[in-house]
């Protein structure tokens, strides 16, 4: 009785209050604050983009020109590309399993700060039968700092063009009876870090390849950081590839979740998609800049990542128009998302148009110029674009067939 | 752009009224609710294009407000302790409770420790299920079911039995 008695006057106390169904000024803050989530989207791209290049130097390493309009020397002598796995998994060569593992080592200590200046993987070699897996750590000792006397490592600076820092520090690791285990700890590292560095052993077990992100830190935003808003919550961390560099296979499917005090996920981000390491400098890892909300009661985070095994855009009812311009065709598709609602990943779109027997007339790639399908906002699948495609083919009389193919870029 | 434009005025006409509401009930006050609800909606709509279920924005917005209520609650119960330090007030809890009267359901409700008021509002106001409104207090659904069950025997008492 008292609970129809609570309905009633509830409800009745509640209808009193006079309420608008729009407010054209809250919308437009909500809008703006809506952009500004856009924005911070794109500065985590160039974040992640620029901290990879910055902390590798791929700025310094870029070959000279060759001075006759051909591409630089590097671009001609590709490293060969690791296949994409059929159906037992890719072979990672033991010197990418060493520096993996080793990377992971450095993470457990927690010597990988999340900005990723200290402790730069740079090169791994062998060395006597083990592997030594070389980083360009810091300074390490006792600093005053405001807290008091503390033990712990500053990065190197002014050691090179870049201000990067030269390798100082070493692992030697080695592979053996089914497992990896740091053999010896050399250079600029902590005291305390050494015992747990030299404890550090994993199971040697075979794994498909993908991005992981060993580090990841919370801090409340600010000015001096970069805070995205004065609220919420910056979220920092240091990525490092598993497997054989560059890789040719589908990327890796990542989450940000938020924890609370007692380990409680109290955030779960929408997934998003990285690409596979194509470059040997993306060994040494990049940074993630991103946020989480704030009030949730959130003080720490991890990414969560796996091999991506989804099919993303899939095209279909592809249509040739061979009467349009003289050297070109119109392709038009539609395209259909095969994957969950709200995954952020860019994609790439290609045509390609062919003659009677087979053979390529021309190509042409698009951006699919968002990063999920924006319909699943408001509709239930399916989600389907259209994409018109412009081929320059020579003569369209050849042309037979088109196909459309899609990737995650 | 067009497209997210008219998705935010949706989205404001779909749950600002009602998140407005169950934000009057919480604070008791009207403009501060009206206040709180557009705090709210703006600080979700920087989540929007993040919720991997777009149909999570409600329960979301919700838990925002709730949340701000409850910020503001305990601004407020700061505020009156200071007043009653000050003025030397002492409420006369023997007075017997009119319950036709708005104010004096309100009154009502401002007895409740926050959370049993919550729950109360989200269930008899809102109708949401008991799993929706442990996801906006963040708690356990058995916890709702007990904050409910005292919510109710406190405003029982209150009303001195005549229900």
């Amino acid at each position: 009785m008292i609970e129809k008695w609570l309905e009633r006057e509830l409800g009745a106390v509640a209808a009193s209050l006079p309420v608008p169904h729009s407010n054209p000024a809250v919308i437009r803050r909500a809008r703006r604050r809506v952009s500004v989530t856009w924005l911070t989207v794109g500065v985590i791209v160039a974040t992640v983009i620029t901290g990879a290049l910055t902390a590798t130097g791929a700025l310094l390493d870029t070959p000279p020109s060759t001075g006759d309009g051909r591409e630089p020397s590097q671009r001609l002598h590709q490293p060969p590309v690791a296949p994409v796995p059929a159906s037992s998994p890719i072979a990672t060569p033991e010197s990418d399993q060493a520096a993996v593992f080793a990377i992971r080592a450095l993470a457990s200590a927690g010597l990988m700060d999340p900005l990723g200046l200290l402790y730069t993987f740079t090169r791994v070699t062998a060395d006597d039968g083990d592997w030594l897996v070389a980083f360009g750590g810091g300074r390490c000792g006792v600093y005053e700092e405001a807290e008091g006397r503390v033990e712990t490592c500053k990065p190197l600076t002014g050691e090179d063009r870049l201000g990067n820092a030269k390798e100082d520090s070493w692992l030697r690791v080695a592979a053996s009876q089914g497992s990896w285990n740091v053999v010896s700890v050399d250079g600029n590292f902590p005291e305390k870090a050494r015992g747990e560095l030299l404890a550090f052993s994993l199971p040697d077990v075979v794994e498909d390849p993908h991005w992981e992100y060993p580090t990841v830190t919370v801090d409340e935003p600010s000015a001096e950081r970069g805070g995205a808003d004065g609220e919420g919550l910056q979220v920092r961390g240091v990525k490092a590839w598993v497997g054989p560099i560059p890789y040719g296979g589908p990327g890796t499917r990542c989450q940000l979740i938020g924890l609370d005090a007692n380990g409680e996920v109290v955030f779960t981000d929408f997934s998003h998609y990285e690409p596979a390491a194509r470059e040997e400098w993306e060994r040494r890892g990049s940074i993630l800049s991103t946020g989480m909300p704030g009030g949730l009661e959130i003080v720490g985070a991890r990414m969560d990542c796996a091999p991506y095994e989804g099919r993303g855009w899939t095209a279909t009812n592809v249509e040739l128009d061979a009467r349009s311009a003289s050297t070109q065709v119109i392709v038009k598709t539609e395209i259909e998302w095969k994957d969950e609602p709200l995954l952020f990943a860019a994609s790439r779109c290609t045509a390609r148009v062919f003659d009677e027997s087979g053979g390529l007339l021309g190509d042409t790639s698009l951006q699919t110029g968002h990063f999920w399908p924006p319909s699943s906002l408001e509709k239930e699948p399916p989600f389907i674009e259209n994409l018109v495609f412009t081929v320059r083919v020579g003569d369209p009389e050849l042309a037979e067939t088109a196909d459309v193919s899609c990737e995650l870029s | 752009m067009a497209n997210r434009e008219g998705h935010l005025e949706a989205l404001y006409a779909r749950h600002v009224p009602t998140v407005t509401r169950i934000a009057y009930l919480l604070t008791g006050d009207a403009q501060r609710a009206q206040d709180i609800a557009h705090d709210a909606f703006i600080k979700a709509s920087s989540k929007v294009l993040r919720l991997r279920r777009p149909d999570a924005f409600g329960a979301y917005l919700t838990r925002t407000a709730v949340n701000l209520c409850k910020r503001y609650g305990e601004r407020r119960a700061i505020e009156r302790r200071h007043l009653e330090r000050e003025a030397a007030l002492a409420r006369d809890t023997t007075t017997e409770v009119d319950v036709e009267s708005r104010d004096e359901v309100l009154r009502l409700l401002d007895a409740l420790p926050p959370r049993q008021r919550a729950a109360l509002v989200l269930k008899f106001y809102a109708d949401l299920p008991e799993s929706e409104i442990a996801e906006v207090l963040g708690c356990a659904p058995g916890t709702v079911k007990s904050l409910v069950s005292r919510g109710i025997a406190a405003v029982r008492e209150q009303l001195g039995g005549s229900l």
